[in-house]
């Protein structure tokens, strides 16, 4: 057995001498330098059918994660037949079309690894069975028809769990208003028992080769391995992929329903709790404004949870921040918590009051900027700690188009960021009087204080978003 | 809060793949007892710029006095307030120095401090963690401990009232073990009975707790260890070492014979079915044979109950077998999420023969060797994260006075039999169990073997607040 330096023995130590002395906690600490982060290497490969490569070697554990991004998601299902995407990618876990494959599928149990034609993660060890396995169901599906019954059934439930949820009919009205009921990744959010009992094997066929092919797909490679064998292996597997058309998402249709003044829209569903959504479109990823408002976002969190949380205990948590969908779409600057539905006008006053107070007359701070700053910055190593986490954050670059130094110009954005370009995210973003407020509870309860509270006029709708009389 | 009971699979981290050299090694540590008696365990890795810093004390819900039910976790919100010389909450207070995943967690055995903070940011989260040791309360309000009791309300609403059948495992556990019992508890609520709790006693409620002799410090991440044992004997040594935190006992359950409960949700779409008995304690050598027995009933595809209720009778849309770790026992439930319109009656059926199986189909070598496949790569993969790096080596020192014991669970797992597999499922899986009927509210006519005596223990009111 290989060891590696995080895998020797343990060892125990004697017990250091020591003195107990009393210490001056009132001097705090003065912290050094902080090192300068930069994202790990990464290599680019294509191979000859188009597939694409990023891989990234990294040994301090001997681990590998594998994960393809694929040229589709859940917002080209078509309309009536939400759950394509998750129907498709479910069937292609089940035996493929390739001589052998119950045997591969029994190798995949003997590796004791999960898995699926979008990804896993195993040891170094294991990565080239895997990923064979893996190339097989996303190369050569067999879609027969009793897998597909089986991924209906397994989505129906899907959906059913998510009707279920009681922070599902706020999300989805907050982007329903946000960006319109038709609107792709609104839809998605919802996919129903009927989309999916509707699905047939010839739609996950032909969603299947409309949109996935190598030249559409990014294999990302983070871990134990060498970017030579690494790629020595994703050629051993993918290059026998043979190239198709050229298929890429197509383009979410921008849309941005019109909106008059802030309105509160109330979810009359029994609850014991009251969720709520406050929010506005944000700018895109790509956009030059966009790191200046997630600043804005790190100090819209700490005043909510002060004013909130921490001085009237109105809500246990809740976040503000901007939601990314792909580059060309507008983000959603959203923020969302439950509370209690007898303290919902007093929390949505309080926050809608932060929010105005960020605009006008309380602007964001220099040391409020500085603590978000120092957030953001110094939080960013956490999220790239073992192959899994720099594998996400590589799909995330992949998936919205970023450039591979695009966390390394982030940092040094960030870092020099003045405060007026804050200041002016505050104005450019939140515009009090255009908000999109949701809220879900029990209509006798929430509608009279809501009244009261005069925050804006009040439309009462069904868990499905249809109007209330 | 953390999820149901403390889970399995975060603890364990392995070395290779072929099952002839399957033995595992545990994480390279370096750990000591001060004087004071806090236990000190550092794992240094320099691959990422960061420190996990995990402060863990031995004081879980299960440690509650009978009439405080909910002691500890109030304890715990009324340490986050900040400390002689930290004038904020921890959480603003780590986010502002860069700090991230500042968290503060109780469980049934233990609670939890954590955040993972820059390399050059360690000194000051050990600066701050030992001021609030050394005198967690000091900034507690009369005003202060009222929004805490709110807030406790909030979280509890938000993280099992909120969500559908979240009452389903307090319920569970209440059925499971008897009134009186250690685990006969409810997490995260305050109860009734502390609401007379004044500012002015729940420091000495709470202060037996938080006490040196009565914590683990694990730190993983980039930093030297040469540098750090001297701010920690800088900043820790002086704290009292306190009064040991007294125990209650868990006594073991007697056989209970079967509890059949009915829980309706006027939220849900869709029926659930949970079968539910008492296991074994996380350092019970039964312990890695009831992981192997819940891999063998429902791993995905393999699993007895997978294959048998998911693809053959097409009755399932998915089926799981846990086994759940407490410190002083466990809890093995089935959990079955049924087919639309599929019978819970039959489903029940079903489990109990495939359940009653294993005494004359013992697990193959084929079943075994899957599981241990998937229990190498679970405890390689899972602890690639500081995180919980820190956190199974402050959990395995605080419940098994070894930071390393996970690695002996999976090593111990190769030389499991079938007959061992069969034994504890003789053993625990027997007639005294809890199986719970998740049903939407009024649909009574579909929850299992309505014939049956039962329990309808649906709330009918939320929980009263403290």
């Amino acid at each position: 057995m290989r060891t590696l330096s995080l895998v020797c023995a343990a060892v125990v130590c004697v017990v250091p001498t020591l003195r107990a002395q009393s210490v001056d906690r009132s001097k705090r600490p003065v912290a050094g330098p902080g090192a300068a982060f930069r994202l790990p290497a990464v290599v680019t490969e294509k191979l000859r059918n188009g597939l694409n490569l990023r891989i990234v070697e990294d040994h301090s554990v001997p681990v590998v994660a594998v994960r393809a991004v694929l040229g589709a998601d859940s917002t080209l299902d078509p309309v009536g037949k939400e759950g394509l995407f998750a129907v498709t990618i479910g069937a292609m876990r089940e035996p493929t079309a390739t001589p052998g494959a119950a045997r591969l599928a029994a190798a995949a149990a003997a590796l004791g690894t999960t898995i699926t034609p979008t990804g896993f993660t195993t040891t170094a060890r294991s990565f080239g069975a895997a990923l064979s396995i893996m190339g097989d169901m996303l190369m050569a599906p067999a879609f027969d028809s009793a897998a597909v019954e089986r991924r209906k059934t397994v989505q129906a439930a899907v959906a059913r769990r998510i009707a279920q949820t009681p922070s599902s009919a706020p999300r989805h009205l907050f982007y329903q208003l946000l960006y319109g009921a038709a609107d792709p990744f609104t839809r998605s959010l919802v996919p129903t028992e009927a989309s999916a009992t509707s699905i047939t094997r010839a739609d996950v066929r032909g969603f299947y080769d409309r949109y996935i092919s190598p030249r559409a797909t990014t294999v990302v490679i983070v871990g134990d391995v060498s970017a030579v064998a690494a790629l020595a292996e994703a050629r051993r597997v993918f290059d026998k992929w043979e190239a198709k058309p050229e298929s890429v998402l197509a383009g979410d249709a921008p849309s941005s329903p019109a909106r008059q003044g802030t309105t509160i829209h109330l979810i009359d569903v029994p609850a014991q709790q009251a969720y709520v959504y406050v929010g506005i479109a944000g700018p895109r990823r790509s956009a030059a404004d966009a790191a200046s408002a997630e600043l804005l976002g790190a100090v819209a969190t700490t005043r909510v949870l002060q004013e909130l949380r921490d001085k009237r205990a109105l809500i246990y948590s809740g976040a503000i921040g901007l939601t990314w969908r792909r580059p060309a779409q507008p983000s959603a600057f959203v923020g969302s918590a439950v509370t209690d539905p007898k303290k919902v006008d007093s929390a949505l006053v309080s926050w809608l009051g932060v929010l105005r107070a960020l605009r006008d007359s309380q602007p964001p701070s220099a040391s409020e900027i500085d603590a978000g700053r120092r957030a953001k910055i110094g939080s960013l190593p956490a999220r790239f700690d073992g192959a899994d986490s720099v594998a996400a954050r590589i799909v995330e670059l992949v998936r919205d188009g970023l450039s591979p130094e695009y966390f390394n110009d982030w940092t040094t954005r960030l870092g020099s960021m003045p405060v007026s370009d804050v200041v002016a995210a505050a104005r450019r973003v939140i515009d009090p009087d255009r908000l999109i407020v949701v809220v879900t509870g029990d209509r006798r309860i929430l509608e009279p204080a809501l009244r009261a509270a005069n925050l804006g006029p009040i439309v009462v709708v069904d868990a499905d978003g249809r109007a209330k009389p | 809060m953390r999820g149901f009971l403390t889970g399995l699979c975060l603890l364990l981290f392995a070395g290779v793949g072929a099952l002839a050299q399957e033995q595992i090694r545990p994480l390279e540590f370096t750990r000591y007892t001060m004087p004071n008696g806090m236990t000190v365990i550092l794992n240094v890795d320099h691959a990422t710029p960061i420190v996990a810093v995990n402060l863990m004390y031995h004081a879980g819900a299960k440690d509650d006095p009978l009439q405080q039910r909910g002691l500890t976790h109030l304890c715990e919100h009324a340490t986050a307030l900040g400390s002689p010389n930290v004038d904020q909450p921890l959480q603003p207070f780590y986010r502002s120095i860069g700090g991230t995943s500042a968290r503060a967690e109780t469980t049934d055995d233990i609670t939890t401090f954590y955040v993972i903070v820059p390399p050059n940011q360690l000194e000051t989260a050990l600066w701050a963690e030992s001021d609030r040791m050394a005198a967690p309360f000091s900034r507690l309000t009369a005003e202060r401990l009222n929004a805490i009791r709110t807030l406790i309300g909030q979280e509890r609403q938000q993280n099992v009232e909120n969500a559908t059948f979240g009452v389903s495992r307090e319920l569970t556990l209440a059925a499971l073990f008897p009134a009186g019992h250690p685990y006969h508890i409810e997490t995260a609520v305050a109860g009734a009975d502390l609401t007379s709790l004044t500012v002015a006693e729940l420091p000495a409620a709470c202060a037996r707790f938080y006490t040196p002799a009565n914590a683990v410090l694990a730190l993983s991440g980039d930093f030297d260890p040469q540098l750090v044992k001297g701010w920690v004997d800088k900043y820790f040594a002086s704290i009292q070492s306190g009064t040991p935190a007294p125990r209650r006992q868990a006594a073991p359950v007697a056989q209970q014979g079967e509890r059949r409960l009915v829980l309706e949700d006027r939220r849900a779409t869709q029926p659930q079915l949970h079968i539910d008995w008492i296991g074994a304690a996380y350092t019970s050598p039964d312990h890695a044979a009831l992981m192997a027995l819940a891999s063998i009933l429902s791993a995905n595809p393999s699993g007895r109950l997978s294959k048998l209720l998911v693809e053959e009778r097409q009755l399932a849309a998915g089926v799981t077998a846990t086994h759940y770790d407490l410190e002083a026992s466990g809890v093995f439930e089935i959990a079955v999420l049924p087919r639309p319109g599929a019978s819970l009656t039959t489903i029940e059926s079903l489990v109990d023969s495939v359940v009653a199986g294993l005494a004359t189909d013992p697990p193959t070598a084929d079943e075994l060797a899957r599981f241990n496949a998937a229990n190498v790569v679970t405890a390689t993969t899972s602890l690639q994260v500081k995180l919980a790096r820190a956190d199974t080596l402050a959990h395995d020192q605080t419940l098994a006075g070894n930071p390393a014991f996970y690695s002996a669970g999976v090593n111990d797992a190769f030389r499991l039999t079938p007959a061992d597999v069969q034994r504890v499922a003789a053993k625990y899986l027997t007639s005294s169990r809890v199986v719970m009927s998740l049903v939407p509210t009024g649909q009574l006519g579909t929850i299992s073997k309505p014939e049956a005596p039962f329990v309808n223990v649906t709330p009918q009111r939320s929980t009263p607040r403290p």
